[in-house]
């Protein structure tokens, strides 16, 4: 059961980006991967954008790539996140209206 | 044929949740008017702000490893972390008059510390290394840029209640400021060697007309020569904006920049506002964006291009958004009243200037201690002003 539910999961997250699960899917890990940088305290570390380094126990270029680090993963979250499961949506509703082939299956993978 | 149908599918679907998402994502940002702009006493952000700068100042530790932190960047932003703050502690006492014995005490240790410091180590303590690269043309060496804010922080205390030990000292500096000023031939002063800056020059303008509401003294005339010259020599014909910095020659140095022109549009409202009215709007036709809900500030007008420093900050690619530029248009647009537009500003400060809220404090990653003193100074700004311009002839 379990191992069968990982499998799902795995299969899930290694979707085609073509079809809505896989859109939904990288969604997904850039909302997780944003969670765990946020959880880890790098927005302190944006703060290089003003030119000032964060703490003096940190080199400027590891908090210059932290920093860094953070904005690419909020940004993903804020921004590109959301698209992804707006077209995920979106595209769900594009294969009933538009199937891809006479018998109507608009996914070569079940959408979970 | 089929994978092809399915990309275009794909791609299809993105462009229309992108059309769907981005013109709503500065919903998600957007704060309400009363948590920026004060009804009575304080604004929240205000207040939020405020706590954390006070904490600031009433804990040795913190406050040492914040300047230690400043000062490896940057001598003149611990300086003018400093004045900004007592600035706005100025405009927070009359703000509350409840609080003002608390403020009034923040704003003496940060006074009687610079001063200290001045005195210790000279006022190259607070300049940049470049100030030692040459000589001064004006000796002995003294900067505007520490004589203006140090003499409008003895003034911002002052007009919040009268301090004996300080009218001296403001007047000391006060004859200073004139007396180089007036030595130069185009009444200009050194901030660096053979380099002044509008800003500057500025903040003693509105030192000036501080100590004239104070101890009844009339500088209307030099302010009334001084703007008459920067007019005709330190105005960007292209733009009609004053521009940023100058030899004691006049010789433009930098052209008009927007971690200087709102600023300045604020200051030079106790001493021209018609003046100060036409750069603001120039200011904002030029440097001013909004774009999706979302605003900010260009460093330079299209027409002029300088060099990325330590006054324009980081500077986005394509859109121009500077960081110098776009902090200081917080404190042009509050002091002008463009609700617009400060209302897009703060909807991108949330959005792209990473708060960060603990125990009540505020502060923004994405700034530093003057970062966001000016983001307190623009959030209180008002009495202390209209005090000052009470002033004018």
């Amino acid at each position: 059961m379990k191992t069968g539910l990982l499998k799902q999961a795995w299969r899930w997250l290694n979707a085609p980006l073509t079809t809505p699960a896989g859109l939904a899917a990288r969604a997904l890990v850039m909302l997780l991967g944003f969670a765990i940088i946020h959880a880890l305290g790098w927005r302190e570390h944006t703060t290089i954008l003003s030119g000032a380094p964060t703490d003096a126990t940190i080199g400027r270029a590891t908090a210059a790539a932290l920093g860094a680090t953070y904005i690419c993963a909020y940004l993903g979250a804020i921004v590109v996140a959301p698209i992804l499961l707006l077209a995920a949506a979106l595209l769900r509703g594009l294969r009933r209206r538009f199937p891809l082939h006479d018998g109507g299956r608009a996914c070569d993978i079940k959408t979970p | 044929m089929q994978r092809w149908r399915q990309v275009l599918l794909m791609l299809a679907a993105l462009m229309l949740a992108t059309l769907l998402w981005v013109p709503c994502l500065h919903w998600f940002f957007v704060p309400e008017a009363t948590a920026y702009i004060p009804v009575t006493g304080l604004a929240p952000r205000a207040c939020e702000l405020a706590a954390r700068h006070l904490q600031l100042w009433t804990d040795p530790a913190l406050k040492q490893r914040e300047i230690e932190r400043m000062r490896r960047s940057n001598a003149e932003w611990d300086f003018m972390g400093r004045t900004f703050l007592v600035w706005s502690l100025a405009e927070m006492a009359l703000r509350e008059p409840a609080q003002q014995a608390h403020y009034l005490g923040v704003m003496d240790t940060i006074i009687a510390e610079t001063l200290r410091l001045e005195r210790a180590h000279g006022q190259l303590f607070f300049l940049m290394p470049y100030a030692r690269s040459r000589p001064y043309v004006q000796q002995p060496l003294r900067s505007l840029f520490v004589d203006g804010e140090i003499a409008l922080m003895l003034a911002a205390r002052r007009l919040v209640a009268e301090k004996e030990d300080y009218r001296p000292l403001l007047r000391e500096r006060l004859a200073v400021i004139l007396e180089r000023l007036q030595r130069s031939e185009r009444l200009l002063a050194e901030s660096y060697p053979d380099e002044g800056w509008l800003f500057d020059h500025a903040v003693a303008l509105a030192a000036l007309r501080a100590g004239d509401r104070l101890d009844g003294t009339d500088h209307s005339a030099f302010i009334r020569t001084w703007l008459d010259g920067a007019k005709k020599n330190l105005t960007d014909p292209k733009t009609g904006l004053l521009i940023s910095s100058f030899t004691t020659r006049a010789q433009p140095l930098d052209g008009p920049e927007g971690s200087t022109i709102w600023m300045v549009a604020h200051l030079l409202r106790v001493v021209d506002t018609d003046f100060a009215a036409d750069q603001y709007r120039r200011a904002r036709r030029e440097l001013g964006r909004t774009l999706l809900g979302f605003g900010w500030s260009r460093e330079w007008p299209r027409s002029w291009t300088g060099p990325l420093d330590v006054d324009s900050g980081a500077v986005i690619p394509v859109i121009e958004a500077s960081a110098g530029g776009s902090g200081m248009a917080f404190i042009g647009a509050s002091s002008f009243g463009d609700a617009a537009f400060l209302r897009a500003l703060h909807t991108s400060l949330e959005f792209a200037a990473f708060p960060i809220r603990r125990a009540g404090r505020l502060k923004y990653a994405a700034s530093n201690q003057v970062g966001d003193a000016a983001l307190l100074y623009a959030c209180v700004l008002g009495p202390l002003w209209q005090r000052i311009a009470e002033a004018r002839p």
